[in-house]
């Protein structure tokens, strides 16, 4: 029954898990492997979950967190996903096209520099397109301060990226 | 400009390129941006952030890429089971229900030694019938289920080595299942595999799966 469950688990969330650490790493490779590593994690601590668990908040976290770990061991940017690019809107000019890349690689980049709970909340809200009662019961706090991370996010990203925007 | 107005103008810039705002802050706001330029700067700087982040959520998984990944998953989830791996239990963590198991386990080994006698070999059987210290019912279910799904992707996929593979598995149930599977395939080269299998089968000689096996592939290959 156990595995069923463990098995029920990956079927509904493994989407959700994908495009999480897709969105954060924009790497196909890379995000199989945080998917991997979510629920390896899950399995080897299967018998101490309680029935009542908060599947939708633990995964949020958990991937967030995990895809933040991975591309902090990897220590170098990555180049684009070919397939992920290709889903850039911009018009056909080359130049807007790589553009756009780089804006959208730089900001995968500093998206990861944020602090944890500000990273969460711009995943949650710009990634995975949640409003604040969902971010809030994600992250386990109230939604003004979820409203508070994401804003101080915005701002952050917004200074950080100053000189390219 | 009224310094303390600029920063409380600056404080609610994110809730407004957010949309968050009500009409008439939005108004304020607004007003504030037309006579600001390092607020107006700021809040467009904002907004290329929001449309760059776009281009992240836009970025879809396919079902393909989700199989993938649960294959991956799956397959290592199998090996570290195989390697005993598994993780402990609802159980597990109560080390009094521990000490009961072992015992009981201990008193069953005991047992099982005094009916069969040390030199007694364990029999190849059907699993059906009568069942052997390696033939329990597998305590991890999913484990067999997915043993015979790898067994039918490799029969899918015209894999006959990863069907060889799985003919040297410790359970029953999947080594007859690819037996079956490399009958239908009809390669010469699991003869060998089939027949050791075949010869340590003890149960009912009509009902060898790796003889019926083997004999399959034969008449195949004569017929070829």
């Amino acid at each position: 029954m156990a595995d069923e469950q463990f098995n029920n688990l990956v079927a509904d969330y493994g989407r959700k898990v994908l495009h999480i650490a897709y969105g954060v790493l924009g790497d196909h490779q890379a995000a199989l492997d945080v998917h991997q590593e979510v629920f390896l994690a899950i399995w080897k601590r299967w018998g101490s979950f309680d029935s009542q668990v908060n599947w939708d908040g633990y995964l949020y976290r958990t991937t967030i967190r995990k895809a933040l770990d991975y591309a902090r061991k990897q220590r170098k940017e990555k180049h684009l996903d070919p397939e992920f690019e290709k889903q850039i809107p911009s018009d056909d000019n080359p130049q807007s096209r790589a553009r756009a890349g780089e804006l959208v690689s730089l900001l995968r980049r500093h998206i990861r520099n944020l602090p944890a709970q500000q990273a969460q909340a711009f995943v949650l809200a710009r990634i995975e397109g949640l409003g604040y009662p969902q971010i809030a019961a994600a992250m386990g706090c109230t939604e003004p301060t979820a409203r508070v991370h994401l804003h101080r996010a915005l701002k952050q990203l917004a200074h950080e990226m100053r000189d390219v925007l | 400009m009224d310094m303390k107005n600029h920063e409380a103008f600056q404080e609610n810039l994110a809730g407004f390129v957010l949309g968050e705002l009500n009409e008439q802050q939005s108004r304020q706001i607004q007003k504030h941006l037309d006579e600001c330029a390092a607020c107006r700067q700021e809040a467009r700087r904002m907004q290329k952030v929001l449309e760059a982040a776009d281009c992240l959520k836009a970025g879809q998984v396919d079902e393909t890429t989700c199989q993938q990944a649960r294959q991956t998953l799956l397959a290592t989830l199998q090996k570290l089971e195989t390697e005993g791996g598994r993780p402990a239990g609802r159980w597990g963590s109560y080390p009094m229900i521990q000490y009961a198991a072992a015992a009981a386990l201990l008193i069953g080994a005991l047992l099982a030694l005094h009916y069969l006698g040390p030199d007694q070999q364990l029999p190849e059987t059907n699993g059906l019938t009568t069942r052997t210290s390696q033939e329990i019912p597998p305590a991890v279910p999913t484990t067999q289920e997915m043993q015979l799904q790898q067994v039918a992707q490799c029969f899918e996929s015209g894999n006959v080595q990863g069907l060889a593979d799985l003919l040297r598995s410790d359970r029953p149930e999947t080594r007859q299942a690819a037996a079956r599977r490399l009958a239908e395939i009809g390669d010469a080269s699991v003869l060998d595999a089939l027949e050791t299998l075949a010869g340590r089968w003890e149960g009912d000689p009509q009902d060898n799966p790796y003889q019926q096996a083997a004999e399959a592939i034969r008449k195949r290959l004569k017929e070829d």
